[in-house]
This record gives C-alpha cells, sequence and structure tokens, in this order.
C-alpha cells in the first residue's frame, strides 16, 4: 500500500452540476484524498463548493497546500483560528468553497505519559537504507561533532536575544578545550578567530586557564599556529598565568607560549616592558634578556633610573634592569654603572648611592664573567664599601683572565 | 522529583544514570517550568527511542538519542511562559520568539551542563529539529549543514507526538491521520528512509487506534505480525461477542477491512481497558 497521499484532484468531484452545490463530508471520508485529510486531521468537518468556485479552486488549493506544510512543520504553534479556510467570489461577496469547523471546546489538556505504539510492523526500508542510516551515526567523528557544534555557536551568537556573558564565554572557552584535546588544531583556530570578543574574559579564569592551556602540547612545526590561539591573552594575563598556574599540568605549555612570544614578538613585548609598572616586569625582564639591542639602552637606562629613585626599592627589578643596560650596550652600561660607585668626599653633600643598589650591582655582574666585566670590577673596587669590596674582590680572583698577572 | 524523573526515564531505556546528573537537572528544569513540555519530552524520547531500536542503533547510541530526544526542547526553558502556553494567535515578535528555542537551547545546555563532546553531539538536535530535511526550516542558518541523524530522527517523532496531542485551542490529529499528513513532507520535511521506517513499524493504523470497519463495527488495533501487511493487523472487537479477536490477515476477513479510524471519546470508550481486556481474553483462551 501507498504511503503517500497521492490521489490526484478530480475536480468533478467537488464542481457539482450548475447551481448545485457540493458538500464533501470529511468525517466520512474514507479515501486519502489530498488536503482533505490535512483538513480532515485538524477539525474540519465538511468543506462546501458553490457552483461557481472552479474560477478559485486553484488559489485555494495552493493556500491549503502551504498551511498544511506549515502544519507538518510545526504543529504545536499551529492553530486554525490564525488562518483563512474560506475563498470568497472576485467581487468577496459570498464564499465559493465554506470550511467548517467543529465548535471548539476548551478543555483541560490531557498530555499523559500514555504507552508508545510499539512499531512492530514490518521495517518497509531496505535492510541497506538502514545499515547505512546507523553507520553514519558510527562514523561521526569528533571533527565532524566539533564542525556542527561551531556552525551552532556562530548562529547562536548572531540570534540569541541576552547572551550572558559568562556563561556565553564559558561555552566558547570549552568547545576550544574539547578541540584542542581532540588534537583538532584548526577547528580550535576557527572557534578562536570566531570568538575573539568572548574569550578575553577567560584568561583571569584559572580553572579554564589550565585546561586549555593542558589541552594541548604543540609540536615545533605546530607552534605559530597553535600561539594564534592565545591572542587574546595578552602578555599581562599570560604572565599571571606563569606566576600562579606554572606548577600546573598547563605550565609547560605557558612557558612553551612565552618563550614563542619572546621569539617572534619581541619588540612588542619590550614596548610593554617600558610602558607597564607593575610587578610583572621583572618577569619580562627575564624573558626579554636575549632580545636587547642597543637601540634599546636610552630607554632602559630611563627606566633603570627611574626604579633607583622610587622609596620602595625592588632590588630584584633593579638586577634586571642592569641586565637589561649590559645587554644593549656593554660600553655604555658600564659608564653608567660607574657613576653609582663615585668615590665619597668629606664635601661630597649628595647622600651616597644606597649600599644595597652597589650590592645588586656587583650581584648582576657576578652572572656576566668577562673581560670587560673583570676590568670594571677593577676599576670600582678602590671605591667600593666595605660591605662589598671582600666580594668584589672575590669575583675579581674568580674573573681572572688567563695568563693575567694581577 | 529526580526519583521520579528517572523512573519516568526508565520507562524510555535504561542507563548509569550516575553518568547523566547533569542531564537530569536540566529536565527537572524543565519540569518545573512547564510540565506539557516535559511530557512531550518523554513522549518524543520513547518514539525516538522506538524507532532507533527497529532501526538497529546499538544499545550506547540509543542512550545517545534518548538524551537527544530527552533534552530536545530544553531551549523552551528562554520561552517565556504566557507565550509558551498562549491559546491565541502568536503577535510577529510572540512567534519569534517561540521559533528562537533551538538556538535558546544553547544558552540552557551552557547553563547546565559541563561541556563534553558527547553533550554537544546531543546538542544538535535541540538546535536542529524545526530545520527540515531540505534545511529550509528554522532557525535559518548561513551555512548549510547536513542534519545529524539524532535530529532527523528526534524531528518525526516531535511531530508525531504534537499532532497527536490534544492542546487547549486544538484538538489532536487521528494517529493514522497524523502519519499520512505527514508522508506529505517525504524529502523535504523529513528524511525520507527515517520517515518510511516510523510510519511503516505504526502500520496504517497504530497499536491502540479505535477503527471503524467495514461492517459498521468498532475495533481496537492490537499488533502487527512480521506478515501483517501495514493495514490488516490483528484486531480486537469492542462489542461483546464470542469471537472477538481477529487477524485481518486470515483469508476468513478477506472481505473485512478497516475504513477509518475515530476518537474513542465520542464513543466513550477507554482503550486501555479495551486493551485490557484484550489482554485477558487472550490469556483465557
Amino acid at each position: 500500500m501507498s504511503l503517500s497521499v497521492k490521489k490526484t484532484w478530480n475536480e468533478s468531484l467537488f464542481l457539482g452540476a450548475e447551481g448545485q452545490q457540493v458538500c464533501i463530508d470529511l468525517q466520512s471520508l474514507t479515501e486519502d484524498w489530498p488536503i482533505f485529510l490535512f483538513l480532515k486531521g485538524i477539525g474540519c468537518q465538511k468543506v462546501y463548493f458553490e457552483p461557481q468556485a472552479k474560477e478559485v479552486l486553484d488559489l485555494w488549493t495552493q493556500r491549503m497546500s502551504e498551511y498544511e506544510q506549515e502544519f507538518i512543520q510545526d504543529p504545536e504553534n499551529f492553530t486554525t483560528a490564525d488562518h483563512f479556510w474560506n475563498e470568497k467570489s472576485s467581487n468577496l461577496s459570498v464564499n465559493l468553497i465554506r470550511c467548517e469547523f467543529a465548535e471548539l471546546q476548551v478543555e483541560k489538556i490531557q498530555i499523559s505519559l500514555g504507552p508508545v505504539p510499539p512499531m512492530e510492523a514490518p521495517l518497509g526500508i531496505p535492510e541497506e537504507a538502514a545499515r547505512r542510516f546507523v553507520e553514519e551515526i558510527q562514523t561521526q567523528s569528533a571533527k565532524e561533532t566539533l564542525h556542527r557544534i561551531l556552525q551552532i555557536l556562530k548562529e547562536y551568537d548572531r540570534e540569541a536575544r541576552a547572551k550572558d556573558l559568562t556563561i556565553w564565554s564559558n561555552l566558547v572557552a570549552d568547545v576550544l578545550c574539547i578541540s584542542l584535546q581532540n588534537h583538532l588544531l584548526d577547528k580550535s583556530l576557527q572557534v578562536a578567530n570566531d570568538h575573539t570578543e568572548v574569550l578575553k574574559s577567560i584568561w583571569s579564569q584559572t580553572d579554564r586557564v589550565v585546561q586549555i592551556f593542558a589541552a594541548y602540547d604543540p609540536k615545533g612545526s605546530e607552534l605559530s599556529q597553535w600561539a594564534k590561539l592565545f591572542e587574546t591573552c595578552s602578555t599581562t594575563d599570560l604572565l599571571r598565568c606563569l606566576e600562579n598556574h606554572l606548577s600546573s599540568v598547563g605550565g609547560p605549555q605557558m612557558i612553551k607560549l612565552m618563550n614563542y612570544r619572546a621569539q617572534n614578538q619581541a619588540e612588542e613585548l619590550i614596548e610593554i616592558c617600558f610602558s607597564y609598572e607593575g610587578k610583572f616586569t621583572r618577569q619580562l625582564l627575564q624573558w626579554l634578556a636575549p632580545h636587547w639591542r642597543q637601540k634599546h639602552y636610552a630607554r632602559i637606562r630611563e627606566s633603570f633610573l627611574k626604579t633607583l629613585k622610587r622609596k620602595d626599592r625592588d632590588l630584584e627589578l633593579i638586577h634586571g634592569w642592569i641586565h637589561a643596560l649590559l645587554r644593549s650596550s656593554r660600553r655604555e652600561a658600564f659608564l653608567e654603572l660607574k657613576k653609582l660607585f663615585k668615590k665619597r668626599n668629606f664635601f661630597w653633600k649628595r647622600p651616597p648611592v644606597d649600599i644595597s643598589i652597589q650590592k645588586e650591582i656587583v650581584s648582576a655582574l657576578s652572572e656576566d664573567r668577562n673581560s670587560e666585566t673583570y676590568a670594571f670590577l677593577q676599576e670600582i673596587h678602590p671605591r667600593a664599601s666595605v660591605e662589598i669590596s671582600n666580594r668584589i674582590e672575590e669575583l675579581l680572583q674568580h674573573f681572572k683572565p688567563a695568563g693575567s698577572k694581577k | 522529583m529526580k526519583a521520579l524523573i528517572i523512573k519516568n526515564i526508565s520507562s524510555v531505556f535504561t542507563c548509569d544514570f550516575r553518568l547523566f546528573e547533569a542531564e537530569i537537572a536540566a529536565l527537572s528544569k524543565v519540569r518545573k517550568y512547564d510540565e506539557y513540555t516535559y511530557l512531550h519530552s518523554l513522549n518524543v524520547a520513547r518514539l525516538s527511542v522506538a524507532l532507533g531500536k527497529r532501526l538497529g542503533l546499538t544499545d550506547e547510541m540509543i542512550i545517545d538519542l534518548g538524551w537527544a530526544a530527552l533534552l530536545h526542547d530544553i531551549g523552551k526553558l528562554h520561552v517565556p511562559l504566557d507565550i509558551l502556553n498562549k491559546m491565541k494567535k502568536f503577535s510577529g515578535d510572540e512567534l519569534a520568539i517561540m521559533q528562537s528555542h533551538p538556538v535558546e537551547a544553547l544558552t540552557s545546555f551552557a547553563e547546565t551542563h559541563t561541556v563534553t563532546l558527547e553533550r554537544l553531539r546531543r546538542l544538535s538536535a535541540a538546535f536542529e529539529h524545526h530545520q527540515r530535511y531540505d534545511l529550509k526550516g528554522y532557525p535559518i542558518v548561513q551555512k548549510k549543514l547536513n542534519l545529524h541523524p539524532f535530529s532527523r530522527i528526534v524531528a518525526i517523532a516531535d511531530t508525531f507526538d504534537a499532532m497527536t496531542t490534544d492542546r487547549i485551542y486544538q484538538r489532536r490529529v487521528l494517529p493514522d491521520v497524523a502519519l499520512k499528513i505527514m508522508a506529505q513532507g517525504f524529502g523535504t520535511i523529513f528524511d525520507p528512509t527515517v520517515l518510511q521506517a516510523f510510519i511503516t513499524c505504526m502500520g496504517v493504523y497504530p497499536v491502540g487506534s479505535l477503527v471503524k470497519l467495514s461492517n459498521d463495527e468498532l475495533a481496537v488495533v492490537l499488533r502487527y505480525q512480521e506478515t501483517s501487511t501495514l493495514d490488516r493487523p490483528e484486531i480486537f472487537l469492542i462489542e461483546k461477542k464470542e469471537a472477538r479477536h481477529l487477524n485481518l490477515m486470515d483469508p476468513q476477513f478477506k472481505d473485512l477491512r478497516i475504513l477509518k479510524s475515530e476518537f474513542p471519546e465520542d464513543h466513550e470508550i477507554q482503550i486501555n481497558d479495551i486493551l485490557t481486556e484484550a489482554s485477558a481474553e487472550r490469556e483465557s483462551a
């Protein structure tokens, strides 16, 4: 038996002899006429066709077909009261086609958990078709699932009425994480690119940050692609991650990212270093050590002197700036540092340089063994205060160039 | 409430419920919010799982499908109740809000679940179940993707349940009529393979239908056997007489056929009572 209602319209059934109205009683209908079945289904009891209905029949059937499709697509939101069931004559004076519905009775909804029909009848499709359907489910890969979800995320971003930004950003971050865990770097990049703004707020959330970093350990060849995922993670955020989560499972990847940035975006980091005044400057100075050049010297000097003047003496920071000075221009650095070892004079009204700064200078130089350092230490030794004089002597012994007599 | 929900779900499929705490909590939220949506979701899950089993899905797939179907309307948590239960015509804005529930499924999902790959897979049905097989439904998407297999099953189950459920402003459609109407959506609204399977598994007159025979008698459809054709099931006559169980495939009944289905309440008949009677008679025979 055919399951699709394919009977074709026979107009003569509905358009009676001249002057004769035809009434189709849908409730006693036993044939599956298209449209009539739909009308019967939604509660229409009778359809009346006036003799002149032929001129409007096409309009009416077209509209009924559209309603039928609308009903099939969304039966939950379809109400008969919202639609036009009759078809009027061209002068709108009389209904040439009229649908009669049962009187609507407002009753309590009877929805309940009744038994589901057992579905025991023969399957009715070839075994091969059923097998292919099952296979389609079986072969749904993580990649395909994520591809689908990424489209959904995009549509959600476009269409959702009132997004809670926290929930939304968490969701995007979690999808990013799953993508990485499944080694789908391309898909991960897509998430990051599609939802750049949303991801910015993620980097202050401990759990997710560690999760994202721990999700994937990139190979060398993947580093540049992987690093792009973190474009919304500012250097400050990254440094904060390193400070707080270095020992976590994501720690190694945080270091990888910082290394990558230092190597590939050194100038940007240098700018941040100069303009940022905060606790992360110390860390940045460490990462930037190999990247200082002559051209940076003036600004390093400025930052160094500024740091010296601060009341809250940050010795570690001073140490970092000294190294930066030396890396950028050794000659100029030594000239500058020498000023901090001026011999104290009875008439010298200005207070001497804080001994702790001199100690830091010496400490920094102890990590910088070479002949220039040796010469510098020799020069400042006579001017050094007692507290550090011994240390300088030790270093001079240690740094003594080969073949040197003294 | 959790115990009741687990009991309800257990009648649909079995799984280790400890692994689905978030899903149960989400379903609990749905039940608290709107009873109709909850019961509808259960019915859709039952239909989906029954069809899935007939199609040969594995136990693991059935669990996934079951949860996808149970939560397919989770987005309705973000449709205001006055719109959700409106009896009169929707305004343009109200319809837009109502039709946003597939998109809002993501909000509900994110609020109630930790994200895993398996949960993301099940989310597809919530987003796609109104998109149509030909992708001309809603939500309208910029990049068209073929529907997930679960979405294709859930869409059919959802439509059938919605059609065959009474609403305050609309009487339900009889199951056999619903199937024939749905058949108009072959290849356009519904996956033709899945729809064909659904309709034929049900039989022309689904089990439990009250039908009128060509001899004017009323009967209830009891079952379809492997050898039954789709319009000749085993039936049980309403009228109390000696032989009430009839197998329409039996040659002695070759001239007897089903004319149409009827609403049980129009004849003051309780189908469950009739089915109980039929079962008792069979056992005593």
